[in-house]
């Protein structure tokens, strides 16, 4: 259960920080590919926790 | 400065941050071979390759024929890159829009519909997530899955030049690890390097299935180097760069490994880097990582030049952005990435190793043989001369050659036991590729009364 728990902080810590290192790299581009690399971001991480609940109860 | 020069200029900025993927690469954007050498030897290797190369090394009786499959495994790769790569630089456009002139406008969603190097994603992601599971055993290897799978990808939405950056990283601590993997094997080997030339294994794979391995690794990108080649600024920066940087990248990698695996004896990467010992599993942590990170690069960089061209042919404008083509790749990855795909990573490459080659045998047959001669199914002749836009390239839809040629390759390729699987498969599609070509004189009269048509309009 411990583990468990340390698996999902470090997927939910690891997605954010990804996402935030995408936001700086896109900081120079048009208002719109922000606005999708925002969009995707979310979507990543909603999938990646979704996909890893799944593959743990699976796999 | 006028509007209609801003104009351009915009255009061409716009088209030069999304890789040229619908038309040639001006002239003044193409660079020489020590760039092109640096993007090369660092996409080539990838943790595939030491999982072939530990495979073989193990599975091949002695290490001398682990080391012969290698060589011919890499001389082939090595030659069909350049064959590849040397039309990318003629014709300045990627692999996808080079099917436009021996597959037609529209059928080159046959060879740009090429969705194997989506897999090859998941594969080398989830090979590196075990290898970061094993050094890091509180952490599921799935967790590894997720965050690969998202993080390998970023640079594919910035571009070429942020590729070469990263792979000037690679290369050293590739070279220095692999070496000091041997150094390693030499140490805890008794009798050294020159005693596992001697050691016995049983043999589980023959010479011709191991070749068909090697040729598999990499078979799928070799058929996309003209995405790369098409930044060449001569045929002899092309060479170069595939005869050294592709070349060296490649039989470094398995070099290396099929060392390892024979002196080792262990057919899995991970106990072998284990075994080896003095710090291997921490620099393997840190070469795995920037490798499967630039090959994952690799593959979304071809993926996403590829796809929208395929839509593009069959809706005849761009139905999916570049962007898009790269975040769908990652969704994917993290869908299947967990499932334990590593497994089957052995089929994977026999199967790449056969499908592909017929399909890029036709290109290459189409370039270096039939546009040479006067039975070339648009009726023209240096049909490559065109530009990749011309109206007389954008008027031939279809090259009904190509199908039987590819239907023969592929059943060759996968029902003869005989010779090299890759070799079979891509010697049938080029001799029923060009057979077809002089036979179907219909197609060949069709094609040229609409040459005829769109001379009498100009």
């Amino acid at each position: 259960m411990n583990n468990l728990f340390i698996n999902y902080a470090i997927l939910i810590v690891g997605l954010l920080l990804i996402g935030l290192f995408w936001r700086v790299l896109a900081r120079n581009r048009g208002e719109a590919e922000r606005k999708s690399v925002n969009r995707w971001t979310v979507c990543f991480f909603v999938l990646g926790v979704v996909m890893f609940t799944i593959q743990y109860m699976v796999v | 400065m006028s509007e209609e020069i801003k104009k351009d200029l915009a255009t061409e900025e716009i088209n030069a941050d999304s890789g040229y993927t619908d038309r040639a690469v001006p002239l003044d954007q193409r660079r020489t071979w020590p760039s092109m050498t640096f993007a090369w030897f660092g996409a080539a290797m990838f943790v595939g390759l030491y999982y072939s190369g530990v495979e073989l090394g193990s599975s091949m009786g002695t290490l001398n024929n682990a080391l012969l499959a290698i060589l011919c495994g890499c001389v082939f790769l090595a030659g069909f890159v350049t064959l590849n790569g040397i039309m990318g630089y003629k014709t300045g456009c990627t692999a996808a829009l080079i099917g436009r002139y021996s597959y037609g406008s529209r059928g080159a969603a046959i060879p740009g519909f090429h969705v194997t190097d989506t897999g090859w994603n998941i594969m080398s992601t989830a090979q590196i997530a075990v290898i970061l599971a094993a050094i890091f055993p509180v952490i599921d290897m799935r967790v590894f899955c997720v965050l690969c799978s998202v993080l390998f990808l970023t640079n594919s939405f910035i571009g070429f030049k942020a590729m070469v950056t990263l792979n000037k990283f690679a290369m050293p601590i590739l070279l220095f690890t692999g070496l000091y993997g041997l150094f390693r094997l030499h140490v805890i080997t008794d009798g050294g390097l020159m005693a596992v030339f001697g050691m016995q294994q049983e043999q589980t794979i023959a010479l011709g299935a191991g070749i068909t391995i090697v040729v598999g690794t990499w078979v799928s990108g070799s058929s996309r180097a003209a995405d790369y080649f098409r930044f060449a600024k001569s045929t002899k920066d092309t060479v170069i760069a595939a005869c050294v940087g592709f070349f060296a990248g490649l039989i470094i990698c398995l070099v290396i490994a099929a060392f390892w695996g024979a002196g080792i004896g262990a057919g899995e990467i991970v106990p072998t880097l284990t075994t080896l010992g003095g710090g291997m599993m921490f620099f393997g942590f840190i070469m795995f990582t920037l490798q499967t990170w630039t090959t994952n690069e690799h593959n979304g960089f071809v993926t996403s030049n590829a796809i929208p061209a395929c839509t593009k042919a069959v809706w005849g404008r761009e139905r999916i952005k570049r962007s898009t083509t790269v975040a769908i790749m990652i969704v994917l990855c993290i869908i299947f990435c967990g499932f334990g795909v590593e497994k089957i990573f052995t089929p994977f490459l026999s199967v790449l190793g056969t499908f592909l080659p017929a399909i890029g045998a036709i290109s290459i047959a189409d370039f270096y043989i039939m546009s040479r001669t006067n039975y070339h199914w648009t009726g023209h002749k240096h049909y490559y001369d065109f530009d990749v836009n011309d109206p007389e390239v954008e008027h031939h839809k279809f090259n009904p050659s190509t199908i039987p040629a590819i239907i023969a390759g592929v059943l060759v390729g996968f029902l003869l036991d005989w010779g090299i699987a890759a070799v079979n498969s891509m010697v049938t599609s080029i001799v029923v590729y060009c057979i077809c070509c002089i036979v179907l004189s219909g197609v060949r009269k069709k094609e040229a009364a609409k040459n005829q048509v769109v001379e009498g309009r100009k």
